[in-house]
């Protein structure tokens, strides 16, 4: 079974690198030539702004957060925290429609000063500083999460030895907490950047000519899918690269923390000017990364003709429910295979399989959707060479046409999503009660029924709901993969924003925000819970 | 019910287990005793049949479990199993605990059967309540209900006490032995714990280093050590050397003695005899063999360590302490055949 799970899940790969082979050698000289440098210089460029911006608000909003006493510290807490209900292509809706030319900004700033367009400056958001400062917004909570938990970890004693040697805050920060929570900061720093490589939403509507924009152009604008699949391998050698880097950088320093379970002491701020920037800080991402865009998209929901296309709507919000669900039953039940697997079994093979299925969430949904499509349209081919031996029927696309790639390409990359959970409630399970139920005599299908079963229940919901949320935000892989006139509430906010109908986007990119908003809650209240226990 | 013949087990190249024999009679409980990592807890694994030994054979009631190349699975062995943790079912309460492994039984029988446990083992005021909701002592009650529940031909307990507090222990192995006795079990008890261990075997063996020292009754085991290492683990003799003389015997700085196993050694040989700390005595009279070095206030009386004219330490019990450096005569009394090593 898992081998079974496991060839299905290379079989895109395989497809992509073999791609490489037969592939038409004027068209790689075509793109080197001429677009490819943009794509890997602007790619590059965008993952240097965006890992530096995220590196800038996550770890200055962190260090604040855990360890700093100010004005709405105990909000902002889990405040900061919810830009990552908000898919980055949503916020770029919400921003333009309000900063474009013809948006209200730019409309009162002419009204009132008497303006036309070419009377003054206004900076063009639709740029790729514009994909920066959206994507930065996003990502940061990656950084801030991940140096929270490594902040809070350190104990106070930390702190008092530091000043008993006559150190200040600020040497304290630098010599001592920045250095302990360095591996956990690079760690939120290496999804920020797969996010980054992976973004299509976005940068395409900027027209930001990165990796994942140049993969579309290629494929559908050149019609040559081979092309496509090239650059694909391009951005997946990046994302393996930002894997490797993210090694690299922690290095050997994974700092023993067992012992540190003391809480840390809050650092009183003196001057009262201080704490309200502390809090201003805070406030201003907040704003900005979510409250500012989703006030935007509640506006913009009032402004829309929601009346002319409210069936469209609802019938839509169905296909996405459906679909969403049988992803994440299927993902989920794969899942749970995989880990019962590795409970009983104890090989080194299957552990190691099972580790590298994991790895499918780094990868970008528009690779996972080239691979998918190469590898099903040769299965097609197949069916249909060995169907025609027994019928004159016209060829069909029996795996590429339908669901079936689609949601393939959603199990690849929803299944790590759906593993960590699991796992983790697994290992919760002490062996033991394996052993206990066996020897009462239950054979081990008994004892996955009526022991682990009901232990993983409320994880195994967790996981369903956390694949269900991933695929209502996912974008690109299904825009390439979707069957024919069909389409999912994220699909159906792009071609509203492309068709420059912002105001009707919003509707269904509400839809998404607020269910994405259950999962970061329910985050929040694992967390806190978490730290509760450990203090 | 349970007998054990050569049984050797390993991980990779390390060998956990060598040789290991051993017999237990229906209704007796039995007690392996010896240091943690000595292979006590893996032997248990084999028995229940979590793991396969390499060599040997293991029988259960009579029937071939395990030898190296078959293996009845565990749920087929009818074994219960007390593990060091528990390992209480979390999301069942206490009757569904019990009940988990009665699944042959009919409705009422196992009503009936768990009924019977609760009474026994003092639970029928918690029969509803989540091991969350229950006292160590308590959790350890129901594990043990549960494992005793579909009468297995053996009970199996892992390091049983070693979660609860040691002030609950004395208690706990007078309560826990009973209950294994009202319901006739046979049952095999692993621990590290020398009160606990003699306090309920009737039969009892010492492991060290993977090998079965010594099998015998836990009178025996103290009177009679068969290994120098079964008197070190116990710590209740000295041992004490001297050489083997013409006739046979042994003569030490405190005497000679008769050998019961002369056979085994010839004349000059260098050897060993253990003797009881209880049995040696500081008499007045005689001449100095022995130096006191250390005199340790120690549960009403004092704990003399003693250097001999050869060189050995040994130690013995004396009602008063003796001040360092004093020379004395000691004297082994209520003397009988020794053993050699």
């Amino acid at each position: 079974m898992v081998w079974l799970i496991a060839l299905f899940f290379c079989l895109p790969f395989m497809a992509l690198l073999l791609q490489l082979f037969v592939s038409e050698a004027a068209i790689w000289q075509h793109l080197t030539t001429t677009v490819l440098p943009t794509y890997l210089s602007q790619s590059l460029l965008l993952l240097a702004w965006v890992a530096l911006g995220t590196l800038l608000i996550g770890v200055s909003t962190a260090w604040l957060v855990a360890s700093h006493d100010f004005p709405g510290r105990t909000y902002f807490q889990w405040l900061l925290i919810l830009p990552m209900a908000m898919p980055a292509y949503i916020v770029a809706y919400a921003y333009t429609w309000w900063l474009d030319v013809a948006g209200p900004i730019q409309t009162a700033l002419r009204s009132h000063f008497d303006w036309s367009f070419s009377d003054y400056y206004f900076p063009n958001i639709r740029s790729f500083s514009g994909a920066v400062v959206v994507l930065t917004l996003v990502l940061y909570p990656y950084v801030y999460l991940l140096a929270r938990a490594a902040f809070q970890k350190q104990t106070k004693t930390l702190s008092e030895v530091h000043q008993l040697s006559g150190g200040s805050t600020t040497s304290f920060f630098y010599r001592v907490a920045l250095p302990l929570a360095r591996p956990a900061i690079f760690g939120g720093l290496a999804l920020v950047m797969m996010e980054t490589l992976a973004d299509y939403g976005t940068v395409q509507y900027f027209g930001v000519n990165t990796l994942t924009t140049g993969i579309l152009k290629t494929w559908f604008g050149l019609g040559s899918l081979s092309g496509a699949a090239q650059i694909a391998m391009l951005l997946l050698t990046m994302v393996i690269l930002v894997m490797l880097l993210e090694k690299v950088w922690r290095g050997q320093a994974k700092y023993d923390t067992a012992n540190n379970t003391g809480t840390t002491q809050l650092r009183s701020i003196n001057s009262s000017c201080k704490k309200w920037l502390a809090s201003c800080w805070c406030m201003l991402v907040v704003v900005l990364g979510f409250v500012l865009p989703a006030t935007l998209l509640v506006v913009m929901a009032f402004k829309s003709q929601i009346a002319s296309w409210y069936h469209d709507f609802l019938s839509v919000t169905i296909d996405t429910l459906w679909l969403a669900g049988i992803t994440a039953l299927i993902t989920v039940g794969a899942a749970l295979v995989l880990m019962y697997v590795k409970r009983i079994h104890h090989g080194t093979s299957h552990r190691a399989v099972i580790q590298a299925m994991s790895l499918g969430y780094a990868i970008p949904g528009l690779v996972i959707a080239v691979g998918v499509t190469i590898a099903f349209g040769w299965l097609d081919q197949g069916f249909n060479s060995i169907r025609s031996m027994f019928s004159n029927a016209s060829p069909v696309l029996f795996f590429s046409g339908g669901f079936l790639a689609l949601i393939t390409a959603y199990v690849m990359r929803f299944l790590a999503v759906a593993i960590q959970p699991i796992d983790a409630a697994y290992q919760s399970i002490r062996p033991h009660l394996d052993e206990a139920s066996l020897l009462t005599g239950k054979n081990s299908s008994q004892t996955f029924r009526q022991i682990h079963m009901p232990l993983l229940k409320s994880s195994v919901w967790t996981a369903m709901l956390l694949v269900f949320v991933d695929l209502l935000k996912e974008l690109p892989a299904t825009l390439v993969l979707r069957p024919f006139n069909f389409n999912t509430l994220a699909v159906k906010a792009y071609e509203l924003a492309s068709d420059e109908r912002l105001a009707d986007a919003a509707i269904p990119a509400l839809s998404i925000v607020a269910v994405g908003l259950i999962p970061v809650l329910l985050l929040n209240q694992r967390i806190n819970a978490a730290h509760d226990n450990h203090a | 019910m349970l007998n054990l013949n050569s049984v050797a087990f390993s991980y990779g190249h390390q060998s956990v287990l060598d040789d290991i024999s051993l017999n237990i009679e229906t209704g007796q409980i039995a007690c392996l005793l010896g240091p943690s990592g000595c292979g006590k807890s893996t032997l248990l694994r084999l028995i229940a049949g979590f793991e396969q030994p390499q060599n040997g054979e293991i029988r259960i009631a009579a029937k071939l479990v395990a030898n190296n190349s078959h293996s009845i699975a565990p749920q087929n062995r009818q074994v219960g199993m007390l593990f060091q943790d528990l390992a209480l079912f979390p999301h069942l309460s206490v009757t569904q605990n019990i009940a988990f492994g009665l699944h042959q039984l009919s409705q009422s029988e196992q009503q009936h059967r768990v009924d019977e446990l609760l009474q026994l083992c003092r639970l029928q005021a918690f029969k509803s309540r989540y091991p969350h909701q229950l006292s160590g002592g308590q959790k350890q009650r129901v594990a043990l209900a549960r494992a005793m529940a579909p009468k297995p031909n053996l009970i199996l307990l892992d390091e049983p006490f070693s979660s609860v507090e040691t002030g609950l222990q004395s208690e706990l192995v007078h309560e826990v032995k009973s209950m294994l006795q009202a319901d006739q079990s046979t049952a095999l008890w692993v621990t590290h714990s020398l009160d606990e261990a003699f306090a309920v075997a009737d039969q009892m063996g010492v492991i060290l280093g993977g090998k079965l020292l010594q099998w015998a009754k836990p009178q025996e085991l103290y009177d009679q050590p068969a290994h120098p290492d079964v008197i070190s683990f116990l710590n209740h003799a000295n041992l004490i050397s001297g050489d083997i003389k013409q006739d046979g015997s042994i003569e030490t700085p405190l005497g000679c003695f008769v050998l019961n196993n002369q056979a085994d050694f010839k004349t000059q040989d260098c050897a060993q005899i253990g003797v009881q700390k209880r049995q040696i005595h500081i008499h007045p009279a005689g001449t100095p063999n022995a130096t006191i070095i250390q005199s340790v206030y120690q549960g009403g009386q004092y704990v003399l360590t003693a250097v001999l004219n050869n060189k050995d330490s040994i130690q013995l019990f004396h009602p008063s302490p003796v001040e360092s450096g004093s020379q004395v005569h000691l004297k082994i009394e209520h003397e009988s055949n020794f053993r050699g090593f």
